[in-house]
């Protein structure tokens, strides 16, 4: 894909205050250049709510509505079924709401706008932790990892729970297609839009958003710590459609996770003893059943 | 005008509601709510009403549903009850704040724990602070002719606020009586279709709830709490048209029943309102001096017109079929607010009556106006608020 | 100020919030060099017109490299490519086809019409003596800035070494003689056979200035007994015996002494003109060797034999040579130059059948038409300043091989543009000298080459050996339009921005936009993240301390 079928309009304009380096500012710009305008975006409270929506200072140019934290799915459901009274079908609901609001907090509701099949793209973006708040844990944080509600201590090693496989129990819930994504790789994800855009059933898409603050990483390592986890198999991109692997991005030259950990801060405590050495394993374990089950 | 048939309450407020001609309904079960969107649902799925029927996941996805479609710029409709409408509470405020005219039925019941489904006004009651307009109707007709001016009063460009149109459970969701509807160009002649002040859309791309800081919150506040105050005249105009229209009228933000002499008057608000009217016609026909204000409207509060009703009373007894715990009941204390800086002032008797659905008789009512003449007599009320027919086995110990 | 209804705001209006307040670092957009133009002695934008090759405009390509180098083809031809030595592509896959992208955008540049611009034209004469790369090089930017130039060459023919050293193998004449058209279309004379001499002081005659551009035409002897023998030849006049198109007998056996790229020349001209067994001696071994690799490899592709560590000592015969003997070397310190020193072992001597000797060890510039006004080295090139080419005389300047001793026909052909600057500053009366600022390189691990990916290097066909001896046929082919953009896409445009995008697609802030082509930043709103540095693949952002 070249450069210039980017569409250039900006839909998502400066003076928002993210943080620097901010994985989802970016995700968010390029999403929406993806949609163009004929969208009505509804985002759930977290970063890009808070970021993006002060009184009289809004970076959206288009309708955005930012109801409660754990509603965004069903606020979505009303604004389509009201764009279907009206006939207006062609403008499309597009969820973007953080992990925290998406995997715990409004996980039913997001199950019940699949399984009513609303015609909306619901975008995760993924940090894997209410950043918001301070980066305390969710359901999206891997295991392993110390966030202010898990952290590493003289008897805790970080989270004991793994990820939750979201992506899994859309596709099982029925969502028409389900894909991850990362903001490190803009033409998959922008491939990626495009296809659940042109959905006409639910679509869901989990868009992995590197955190500098929150992860622990210098802010202009964003892409590139977005990459390595990638390339370790940690974050694996594919698509899911009607419920069966359609399609992943093969990583080539595959990174031990270790690359991954010792350039992130939050789980730096698993290399200063020695008992950090069991949790890696059991890290990349995980990848490497990533990789087998996604043929990366 | 109309046709009268004899339906099930929940019936007649279905046919409400499709008379107004929402575009989003969206539903969630609760007893005693369920046969309002159960006849609705049947009507979409006849043809008889051409809207989108959300079946939500949860009342507060249901609510969350309505929110998103009244953010859209359409007409929407949603009811529940008792844990259903708490479950709602965060997208009640939302919505208020966001100035959302919604209208929802709220089938009184009882909140939990312990568990009931009977009716008492906790629930609808425990909203009072959100911005939601709240409405107490009296009976099968009003159950349908407010439902109407609800829509009516929500979507006026100077209001903008939801509204609650409280209807008890049982006694009046499951109660079979004659409802006259009213025929469809006469509906459509007072509430014509609703066109939004601002809505999501792509030709205008607004940005909807932003975050307010310390500097300009409070002046949001405000905007509401005038907006709502601004309805109390909008009420009476409102019902005035509609009476115009159809020759019925339930009263407007109160609705007063032989006050002008009395020197009991009693307060209260939703079914037993009928039970009290019939026992205040007896009581008056043996000489007692007793009146009842209907409290029609609860929110806003109509402190102004109680005053004018009740001023020349010597004790008003207010029925509270709920009790703030640890405080008394909700009613009583706006009207004791209302009367407090008034030089020359009634006593006030609060009567916390028919909680759980405890039944309230004409004698409960006989015996609220002799303990309202006893407080006359000694110059003093006993008790703040007396629990009426409590077992005194409980006050023991 | 009244709230809005429900809070609702209009679009945009972060605008008013200038978040470039928030930086403690900014990037800043800077080229850097590229290796391959940092190491071109022509000064090429190599980086450049390889861009613009990859998207197929030609015709910009050939404008750029013409701004340095008005002989595209014969560079594409004969250029030892130092640029190809410091491609950073070489330590990701293989490194660009530099040269043979050159030669393709020269053929090019010679079916297009020529140039047709009109200029404004100055008053003031210009002299250069010599046609070869540098003194061509010289006219045509002199020619280009409008001044009037005229070339004396002695030779019957232009081009120097370019005409009469290099063989059509490797440079058709035709391909000389078209870009020498092309420079003689810009109004400059060439007059052919008009040697200048002592008594001739051009500055006298009306030139305002003059550029010695004679190279170093005269061959070194070998200082071996015989020498003066009959089949003893000097290369470089074997070589332009063979050029001008005459016939030249040098019999079956041929032993060519030395290891330049004169002595490869030389020994594969012999072979075409007929010798059965060429072979080359040389004193010191493969190391040391000046010739360029490609040179040797295809020296012994063609059945030439190298000896090394061995010297000529004396030539065998009566009048007419039919040996040589020679004695093995070894080596020892370091001399002058830099190389170890090659010391003849006692008693070593061997003798070589030969019907024919040329020698090829070396030349030197033929100063002897200057007189003894010019101040010379003891090597026997002219004093220059490094930076001006300005000589001892006022108004005289000089470079290429006449400065340096033989060099490569680029180096001549960016001495002959610092020259041409030189003289025009000079006739404005301005300071000679200019300082440039300095530019660092764009090194390897500078490169962000998450955004490449592995791809073979296009290869250029070439005669069978089989095919080549036979003639003088050219040896190299060309790259086709094809082959030449997809070779031009593995170019990773080392510390020059070619419009990737990356900065404008990583922008979490939203400050870089696209301006004439290229990006610029908005520093209304940059909080100095550094992602656009950091994901820059060719190095052309660095993040600067804000000043306060």
């Amino acid at each position: 894909m070249a450069i210039d079928e980017i569409a250039e309009e900006e839909l998502f304009v400066s003076g928002h205050r993210a943080c620097m380096g901010c994985g989802e500012a970016i995700a968010t710009r390029l999403i929406l250049k993806t949609t163009g305008k004929n969208v009505i975006v509804v985002t759930a409270t977290g970063c890009l709510e808070t970021f993006a929506s002060r009184y009289l200072a809004s970076p959206w140019k288009v309708p955005w509505i930012h109801p409660l934290f754990e509603n965004a799915a069903a606020v979505a459901s009303g604004v389509e079924a009201a764009l279907k009274t009206k006939h207006q079908e062609r403008v499309k609901v597009v969820v973007i709401a953080g992990d925290g609001a998406t995997f715990d907090i409004g996980f039913g509701m997001l199950s019940g706008m699949v399984e009513r099949r609303h015609n909306v793209l619901y975008i995760c973006y993924d940090n894997e932790a209410y950043m918001n708040t301070g980066y305390q844990r969710s359901g999206a944080t891997m295991y392993g990892t110390s966030t202010t509600t898990t952290p590493a201590g003289k008897f805790s090693l970080g989270k004991v729970q793994p990820k939750k496989d979201v992506p899994a129990m859309m596709a099982a819930n029925g969502a028409d297609y389900v894909a991850t994504a990362s903001v490190s790789y803009p033409w998959d994800l922008v491939k990626k839009v495009k296809k659940a855009v042109e959905s006409k059933g639910p679509s869901y898409i989990q868009i992995h958003t590197p955190c500098p603050t929150g992860h622990g990483f210098p802010e202009n390592k964003t892409i590139e710590i977005g990459r390595i986890a990638v390339q370790t198999g940690l974050v694996p991109l594919y698509e899911m459609e009607k419920g069966k692997l359609t399609s992943s991005e093969k990583i080539g030259r595959r990174k031990p996770v270790e690359d991954y950990l010792k350039s992130v801060g939050w789980f730096k405590h698993l290399f200063v003893t020695g008992d950090g050495a069991a949790v890696v394993k059991e890290i990349q374990r995980s990848a490497d059943e990533n990789v087998a089950k996604f043929n990366l | 005008m109309g046709k009268t048939k004899v339906m099930e309450i929940s019936r007649g407020i279905a046919e409400a509601i499709k008379a107004c001609r929402p575009q989003v309904i969206s539903a969630y079960p609760i007893t005693p709510q369920t046969h309002i969107i159960e006849h609705l649902a049947q009507m979409v799925a006849d043809g008889e009403l051409d809207c989108e029927f959300v079946s939500a996941d949860s009342e507060f996805a249901a609510a969350s549903i309505v929110h998103g479609a009244s953010a859209t710029g359409v007409r929407t409709y949603t009811a529940s009850a008792s844990q259903g409408l708490l479950l709602m509470t965060e997208v009640l405020w939302n919505m208020a704040g966001t100035r959302l005219p919604v209208v929802l039925t709220g089938a009184n019941r009882v909140v939990s724990a312990p568990i009931s489904i009977q009716v008492d006004h906790q629930d609808t009651l425990s909203l009072r602070d959100s911005g939601v307009m709240q409405m107490y109707v009296e009976d099968a007709q009003e159950a349908y002719d407010a439902h109407i001016q609800a829509y009516k009063l929500a979507e006026d460009p100077d209001i903008l606020l939801p509204i609650l149109v409280c209807v008890d459970g049982w006694s009046l969701t499951h109660t079979w009586e004659p409802i006259e509807l009213l025929d469809q160009g006469l509906v459509d002649e007072f509430l014509p279709p609703y066109h939004p002040v601002q809505y999501l859309t792509p030709d205008n791309p607004i940005t909807y709830g932003s975050y307010a800081d310390d500097g300009i919150l409070m002046e949001f506040k405000y905007m509401m709490h005038r907006a709502m105050n601004c309805a109390k005249n909008k009420v009476v105009k409102i019902v005035d048209e509609f009476n115009e229209m159809c020759g019925r009228h339930h009263g407007g933000l109160i609705q007063e029943y032989r006050t002008d002499d009395a020197k009991i008057c009693m307060l209260a608000m939703g079914s037993i309102v009928g039970t009290i009217k019939v026992a205040i016609d007896e009581m008056r026909a043996e000489g007692i001096k007793v009146g009842l204000v209907k409290v029609r409207f609860y929110r806003p509060f109509p402190a102004d017109e109680l005053i004018k009703a009740v001023k020349n009373a010597q004790c008003i007894a207010v029925i509270d079929r709920d009790v703030s715990v640890g405080a008394g009941g909700a009613l009583s204390a706006d009207v004791k607010a209302a009367l407090c800086n008034l030089s020359d002032r009634p006593l006030v008797l609060g009567c916390l009556a028919g909680i759980g659905g405890r039944e309230i008789t004409k004698s409960t009512v006989r015996s609220i106006v002799a303990n309202a003449q006893r407080a006359i007599d000694t110059g003093r009320v006993e008790e703040t608020d007396e629990w009426i027919g409590l077992n005194p086995e409980v006050r023991e110990g | 100020m009244k709230p809005s209804l429900g809070g609702v705001v209009q679009p945009g209006t972060s605008l008013q919030n200038k978040t470039g307040t928030w930086r403690t670092i900014r990037p800043v957009r800077k080229n850097r060099l590229s290796p391959c133009r940092a190491a071109c002695p022509a000064g090429n934008d190599i980086q450049g017109y390889i861009n613009l090759i990859k998207q197929g405009e030609f015709k910009e390509g050939l404008e750029l490299i013409k701004k340095t180098n008005p002989l595209p083809a014969v560079l594409g031809r004969v250029c030892y490519h130092p640029c190809e030595a410091k491609c950073n592509r070489g330590q990701f896959d293989e490194v660009i086809a530099i040269h043979n992208i050159e030669r393709f955008l020269g053929d090019y540049g010679l079916t297009l019409p020529g140039d047709k611009e009109v200029r404004e034209k100055r008053e003031e004469k210009i002299a250069i003596i010599g046609s070869g790369p540098a003194g061509l090089s010289c006219a045509y930017h002199l020619a280009r800035m409008g001044y009037c130039v005229t070339i004396f060459e002695a030779l019957p023919v232009p081009g120097g070494m370019l005409a009469v050293g290099i063989p059509d193998y490797r440079l058709p004449k035709d391909v000389v003689k078209a870009e020498i058209e092309a420079i003689e279309a810009l109004g400059v004379e060439i007059r052919t056979n008009t040697p200048i001499g002592p008594g001739d002081n051009l500055l006298e005659r009306g030139y305002r200035a003059v550029f010695i551009a004679v190279g170093a035409h005269k061959s070194m002897k070998m200082g071996v007994v015989g020498e003066d023998k009959e089949g003893i030849f000097e290369a470089l006049s074997f070589l332009y015996e063979v050029n001008l198109g005459r016939q030249v007998s040098i019999g079956d056996k041929v032993a060519v002494i030395g290891g330049g790229n004169v002595a490869m020349d030389a020994a594969r001209v012999a072979i075409r003109q007929g010798a059965k067994q060429v072979s080359i001696i040389y004193r010191r071994s493969r190391a040391e060797m000046p010739a360029s690799d490609e040179e040797v490899k295809t020296a012994e592709e063609e059945g030439i034999n190298i000896s090394y560590l061995a010297a000529p000592k004396k030539v065998l015969g009566d009048g007419k040579a039919t040996g040589l003997e020679c004695i093995r070397m070894k080596l020892g310190e370091p001399d002058e130059s830099g190389r170890a020193r090659p010391i003849p072992i006692k008693g070593s001597e061997f003798t070589v059948d030969v019907d024919a000797v040329i020698s090829a060890i070396g030349q030197t510039p033929d100063l002897s038409f200057a007189g003894k006004e010019l101040e010379t080295t003891p090597g026997g090139t002219l004093v220059v300043d490094e930076e001006t080419l300005a000589t001892s005389k006022s108004g005289i300047f000089a470079g290429g091989d006449a400065v340096t001793g033989p060099a490569m026909v680029a180096d001549a052909i960016g001495a002959g543009r610092r020259a041409a600057n030189s003289i025009d500053r000079y006739v404005r009366g301005e300071m000679l000298g200019v300082t440039e600022e300095e530019v660092p390189i764009a090194s390897f691990e500078d490169l962000n080459l998450a955004y490449t990916n592995p791809a073979p290097r296009a290869k250029a066909s070439k005669l069978p050996v089989g095919e080549r001896v036979t003639g003088f046929a050219e040896i190299d082919g060309s790259f086709s339009q094809e082959i030449a953009m997809t070779e031009a896409e593995r170019c990773l445009s080392c510390g020059v921005c070619n419009s990737c995008g990356n900065c404008w697609l990583f922008c979490p802030d939203v400050c870089v936009f696209r301006k004439n082509g290229g990006y610029d930043i908005n520093y209304d709103y940059c909080k100095g993240c550094g992602i656009c540095a950091n994901e820059c693949p060719v190095m052309a952002i660095t993040m600067v301390v804000e000043e306060k």
